[in-house]
């Protein structure tokens, strides 16, 4: 009501400085001049006063026309209908300036602050975007908004259902946190406070931080002028915790860029050392292997003696290449998983028949019988480790198979898996040697005769597990022990 | 006949030693360098009837040797990796060498290969029109395929395959080269159009198409046709 009060004496003073002012020139400019005059000081009210001072000088002039000059003058009569219309005019176009210019000025003033509540949420983004630290981002971004939104700024945390503040701008000040609104808020992932849709009651604001996917984080923003709970558009605050969001999502994705980066510099590393360990292995044995298969073409039929330890000697350094071979794949597959894969869609009798062929050049007197099915599907695999797999199958079936009887490799299909077994007729394994082999370097006879390191299961199941499948070792109904290697039929590529 | 002279290029000395040795005692003449820039000084003078070389030298990769040879000879390469990584051959392959043998190697796989990749260079001019494998016989004149005496019929796919392949008898052929010449170049990464062709050939001339006596595969890098 004081308000009003003002208005009216402020437009009453007016007016009447404007009507003292025309008195002596009244005649000369006329009822339309006279009009002209009045609206002249409506719209300067307007521009410069609030509105309801603009409407009110407004009412002012047009009694004050009509009590000082409309004739019969000095009183609120009007003798004609054409003074009234002009009156009434006066009026009408008072009120559509005031409100007119208000409008204006509304526009302007929200245009200014649009502009401003831009300029502050850049400003907040620039400067968390130099920051490297999520607590910097935080601690940053509550002093800027505090400063911008005058008002106080508080964090709080939910961990394993507790909810503690972390961060406050006003931290001398105490404040209790609605932990029923903060626990919405987090469940519902939803903002809460004036203008909302939820709890609008509230004197503050609370909003959830979303970019923290392991944080769960709500932000609270009490303004220290209630007023400006009615004035500050939602919009704004939401802006500006935005870029909040925005920021500490940009540090978690450098963060993962970072981290990818040094994986792959690891396993690059590594790829390069694992190929330099099979370059020093191989550059020596091929020396031992090439000198002794020449000496052995030079050695006479007759020589068996000499003969004999130079095909030791050969066949021990291949041996050795092998074991070499098996630990760098089993090492590559183990450290870096699928992503040591270089997969393709291989064709299942292919394979067997690589497997065939270098079993069969190793051991000149392999007895080996093939069984494949007709028609198997392609599969996706890394043709080399899967070769080397079924390879110390095979050694592993000849070592333990005394029997002297055939070693049958297969391969068939059984539902959505590739059944590629090898078979043996030697003594089979009881049961709790079973997992018990496949573990690196354990041997079926802890002292034996036999060589090899005892790696052959071991990067088998790696390398059926690396594709997704097993391997299986069971005795078979009628003696012996079948290893299979079950391979996944359809994986889903990854290109 | 007169003596063919190989060029040996490899820094490691007690291979040199058996390669060499085993060469010698196989009847050929043998230089030998142990860089890539030693083995250009030596190409300059003197114009060897084999390459022989190994990836892994000291002063630059192999490859370039390759490259640098293949502008201006046919002259035949064989390359001796000790890397088990296929795309090194394969990319030796593709930039011409003749044929690989990977580390490590016997004396008679080492001669094998010498002889087929020499016999190669001898025909390149007269080309050889039959081609014969055990039971196979392939008339590549009359575009005819026998097994034991009786004509099989291909498809034009599987024919193509197998022609590429018997006109460089046992030597590999990488995946690449067979798709694109039989495909088209744009085919050059569907390996598993050659696989599923290659399998139609097997059914058709394999005895036991797991255990193939005449396309054999180099997994990783391609195919190749058996040595009679």
């Amino acid at each position: 009501m004081k308000q009003h009060g003002y208005a009216l004496l402020l437009s009453a003073f007016l007016v009447g400085i404007v009507t003292l002012a025309l008195m002596p020139i009244h005649a000369t400019l006329g009822t339309s001049g006279l009009a002209m005059s009045y609206l002249m000081l409506v719209l300067v009210v307007s521009i410069y006063a609030r509105y309801r001072t603009a409407l009110m000088t407004g009412v002012l002039s047009f009694l004050a026309l009509n009590f000082f000059f409309v004739a019969p003058r000095y009183t609120f009569q009007v003798d004609s209908v054409n003074a009234l219309l002009e009156l009434v005019v006066l009026l009408a176009v008072a009120m559509t300036t005031a409100s007119l210019t208000a409008k204006l000025k509304t526009q302007t003033f929200q245009a200014e602050q649009a502009k401003m509540h831009v300029q502050s949420a850049q400003a907040l983004a620039q400067e968390l975007l130099k920051l490297t630290h999520t607590d910097a981002v935080l601690a940053r971004a509550s002093g800027v908004m505090a400063r911008v939104l005058d008002a106080r700024i508080i964090l709080a945390q939910r961990k394993q259902g507790e909810v503690t503040v972390v961060m406050d701008t006003e931290a001398s000040t105490p404040f209790t946190i609605d932990l029923m609104a903060t626990h919405w808020c987090l469940d519902e992932q939803q903002a809460i406070g004036p203008d909302t849709g939820n709890w609008e009651s509230f004197d503050y604001w609370c909003i959830p931080l979303q970019a923290l996917e392991q944080v769960q984080m709500v932000i609270f923003i009490c303004p220290k002028q209630l007023q400006a709970l009615q004035i500050t558009p939602l919009s704004f605050i939401r802006g500006l915790v935005d870029q909040v969001n925005l920021a500490l999502e940009l540090l978690v994705a450098r963060e993962q860029e970072r981290l990818a980066l040094s994986l792959a510099e690891r396993e690059s590393v590594q790829n390069a050392l694992l190929a330099s360990l099979s370059h020093d292995f191989r550059t020596p044995l091929t020396a031992i292997v090439g000198a002794a298969s020449h000496l052995l073409a030079q050695t006479a039929e007759q020589d068996t003696n000499h003969r004999q330890l130079l095909t030791m000697i050969t066949e021990e350094a291949t041996q050795m290449v092998d074991d070499a071979d098996n630990i760098l794949a089993l090492t590559r597959v183990e450290t870096q998983g699928k992503s040591a894969l270089s997969a393709d869609w291989q064709s299942v009798e292919e394979l067997i028949g690589i497997v065939v062929s270098r079993c069969r050049h190793r051991h000149a007197q392999l007895k080996l019988v093939t069984q494949v099915a007709p028609s198997l599907p392609f599969i996706w695999v890394d043709a080399r480790l899967v070769i080397q797999a079924l390879i110390n199958l095979v050694d592993n079936a000849l070592k333990f198979d005394a029997s002297g009887s055939a070693i049958i490799l297969s391969a068939a299909q059984r539902e959505q898996w590739l059944w590629l077994s090898v078979r043996d007729h030697g003594e089979g394994l009881s049961q709790d040697k079973q997992s018990f082999l496949k573990s690196k370097f354990s041997r079926g006879q802890t002292e034996s005769a036999q060589p090899g390191f005892g790696l052959g299961l071991a990067i088998c199941d790696a390398v059926a597990q690396v594709h997704g499948g097993k391997l299986v070792l069971e005795n078979a109904t009628d003696g012996g022990l079948v290893a299979t290697l079950m391979l996944p039929v359809s994986i889903v590529t990854e290109a | 006949m007169t003596r063919q002279r190989i060029l040996v290029v490899e820094d490691d000395q007690a291979i040199r030693l058996f390669i060499e040795s085993a060469l010698k005692s196989a009847g050929y003449l043998v230089d030998s360098c142990t860089t890539v820039a030693t083995a250009c000084a030596y190409m300059q003078a003197q114009r060897p009837a084999l390459l022989l070389l190994d990836l892994g030298l000291p002063d630059a990769d192999g490859r370039t040797l390759i490259t640098q040879l293949r502008s201006r000879s046919d002259m035949p390469i064989l390359v001796l990796s000790a890397r088990s990584q296929e795309g090194d051959i394969v990319s030796c392959l593709d930039l011409g060498a003749d044929d690989y043998l990977v580390k490590p190697v016997g004396v008679a796989e080492l001669l094998a290969r010498v002889r087929v990749a020499l016999r190669h260079a001898l025909v390149m001019a007269q080309r050889d029109q039959v081609v014969s494998v055990g039971e196979l016989v392939i008339d590549l004149h009359k575009g005819l395929v026998l097994l034991a005496g009786v004509p099989v019929h291909l498809t034009p796919k599987e024919y193509a395959l197998l022609s590429i392949l018997a006109q460089a008898q046992g030597q590999v052929i990488t995946q690449r080269k067979l798709l694109a010449q039989v495909w088209g170049s744009e085919f050059v990464d569907y390996g598993h159009y050659v696989r599923v062709q290659m399998g139609n050939l097997r059914a058709k001339l394999e005895h036991v198409a797991a255990e193939p006596r005449y396309i054999l595969t180099e997994p990783g890098v391609g195919y190749r046709l058996a040595e009679s």
